[in-house]
């Protein structure tokens, strides 16, 4: 522990001034493209706002009431819910499900893995293209499969129900290797005594699981969870890719919701106070995890 | 490990292929295609006949090269400046703890949690007041914004994992801070610079958000915008689009191919380590 606080004023130690110098390009640059939009945003959200016009008005929360008693906006926040509630959990399922079988040796071990983690490394765009490919109500993969087993087809990206359940079937294709990874590479760091005292216990797997693994993952599960959610809050790229929102405004998500209203329909002050709101809901639920990371580096 | 009887082992391998199909299969599925006939791309059904033509009329027409360099440009620079900040940041946040760097590190993280879309306007509106609208500079600022919370934290992990004895031997040799941080803990954070590194490239290569926003000529255009508006300016032509899709995977294929293992650590750094 090195004491860095100022003894006298304009006086910092060497080591001192090493702390100011190396924090200071990260703080300022922070300060200036980060924390100044967002008080900018703030601004924008409670004026009527238009981007060349010379003045604004001051509406107060006008915006936000909007956002209250408006449908679409009822419906981006339902869908961006259902989003999340559906895509997190899924793919933690799936995530662990892949690294428990994973976690021991075979051949070809690692190429199988690089496999797994192909969704995550590519473009949510070029995803979004993938799928959209596939769900093509005319030339798409999923039409031809019921085709050719005479079933009856569907226009999935037209219809607003179905539409809504392949962004998620695409969310949960693109965070599970998340999941898959974090818990894996969670699996392998796992000290062996616990699993030899479960085993000359004579715990059966179901029981190793739930009572040997589970609560040796728990941090991590805790950590990995609350980053999936903030990643499902911000979705944005496989929703313009696949619907745009469509049809209608029957797939809209918040991101979706605050783009269009701000550079679709230039109600820029009624979009700040959307994006606003998903921001705060973002910081809930990393002042969230920050609690989780404190109380695990207090027990460690 | 345990050993695994016959039916155990055939279930293990039928569960696992049967995963890795579906996983890849997206993937798999526009790879084929964008080597298919345009004619074919129409139906999933035979013939497939090999072909580079989809590849060359994307990588010989006028537009992708440009989208594609630009990504590269703009990908590299950002990755390379926010390598130096999140480098510095994350040794002083990883090497000094008082109430001070703890409440930096805390607003680091708070500031990952707000998604891209709060700062959208505003950077849109200040980036036009900078006149940087439609320049691959402008396209910089919110990438950068975005790394530098992400590189120090990730970087922060990998100096808390390089001893600081090591420093404390060479600063009683006579080295000074500075000295101590590029001599000493740099040279062995490679690791971790080429984790963050390469999950760095690929967060702005594969960005989408800020670029359709900041830009408007097809001058500064990066890869996942020439993608996604391909079909507003030209239709759908899916031998075109699955073409250009598996250019834009080609880095994260090296990347994944290459340094996979450092991918994984930087992901489980980066994602749930504290």
């Amino acid at each position: 522990m090195k004491d860095f606080a100022p003894t006298r004023r304009f006086h910092l130690t060497p080591s001192q001034r090493f702390v100011v110098l190396t924090l200071l390009p990260a703080a300022l640059y922070l300060l200036a493209f980060q924390l100044t939009p967002l008080l900018y945003a703030a601004y924008i959200s409670v004026h009527e706002f238009s981007p060349w016009a010379p003045s604004h008005n001051f509406v107060g929360i006008q915006n936000y009431v909007q956002f209250l008693l408006d449908p679409n906006a009822r419906t981006a926040l339902f869908n961006s819910t259902l989003y999340i509630i559906a895509v997190v959990p899924c793919s933690f399922v799936l995530g662990f499900a892949l690294a428990l079988l994973l976690n021991r040796d075979f051949p070809g071990k690692m190429a199988i893995r690089a496999l797994l983690l192909l969704p995550l490394v590519i473009s949510p765009i070029v995803a979004g293209t993938a799928w959209a490919f596939i769900f093509n109500d005319q030339y798409g993969f999923a039409n031809y499969v019921l085709r050719v087993v005479k079933l009856p087809t569907f226009v999935w990206l037209a219809d607003p129900v179905l539409a809504f359940w392949v962004i998620i079937l695409v969310g949960i294709w693109i965070t599970t290797p998340f999941f898959f990874i974090v818990l894996f590479a969670g699996l392998q760091s796992l000290p062996v005594a616990p699993y030899e005292a479960a085993m000359i216990d004579g715990a059966s797997a179901r029981q190793t699981l739930r009572y040997v693994t589970i609560p040796l993952l728990s941090p991590v599960i805790a950590l990995s969870v609350i980053l999936m959610t903030l990643e499902a809050l911000r979705v944005y790229d496989t929703v313009y890719l696949l619907t745009y929102g469509g049809p209608g405004r029957a797939t809209e998500v918040l991101s979706i919701l605050a783009y269009k209203e701000s550079f679709q329909f230039y109600h820029m002050g009624y979009g700040a106070s959307i994006s606003n709101v998903t921001a705060i809901i973002g910081i809930a639920v990393g002042v969230l995890f920050l609690r989780v990371l404190r109380r695990q580096t207090g027990r460690e | 490990m345990q050993r695994l009887n016959k039916t155990t082992t055939i279930l293990f391998w039928f569960l696992l292929i049967g995963a890795v199909l579906v996983v890849v299969f997206p993937v798999a599925w526009v790879t084929l295609t964008a080597f298919r006939s345009a004619a074919e791309s129409f139906s999933p059904a035979p013939p497939y006949t090999f072909t580079l033509d989809n590849l060359r009329a994307i990588l010989l027409s006028e537009d992708y090269p440009v989208y594609i360099s630009n990504s590269l440009i703009v990908a590299g620079v950002s990755t390379l400046v926010s390598l130096v900040i999140g480098a510095v940041t994350g040794y002083t946040l990883a090497r000094f703890r008082s109430v001070g760097t703890r409440t930096i590190f805390g607003a680091l993280f708070i500031f990952r949690a707000i998604p891209p879309i709060a700062t959208l306007i505003p950077l849109y509106l200040i980036v036009h007041a900078m006149g940087l609208y439609d320049t691959l500079v402008g396209i910089l600022i919110p990438f950068i914004a975005a790394h530098i919370c992400f590189a120090s934290w990730i970087m922060r992990g990998f100096f808390e994992e390089i001893p600081a004895e090591l420093e404390e031997a060479a600063m009683i040799d006579g080295c000074s801070q500075w000295g101590a941080f590029l001599r000493v803990s740099l040279p062995n954070s490679l690791p971790g610079l080429t984790a963050a590194g390469c999950l760095m490239f690929l967060a702005d290569w594969n960005q989408f958000l800020f670029p359709v926003i900041l830009t408007g000529r097809r001058a500064t255009r990066l890869l996942t915008v020439g993608i996604a508006q391909s079909v507003q300016e030209h239709g759908v032509e899916w031998h075109l689009m699955t073409a250009s899709a598996v250019v834009a995977m080609v880095p994260a294929f090296l990347i994944i191919v290459a340094v996979q293992r450092y991918l994984v650590r930087g992901l489980t750094l980066g994602g749930v380590k504290e």
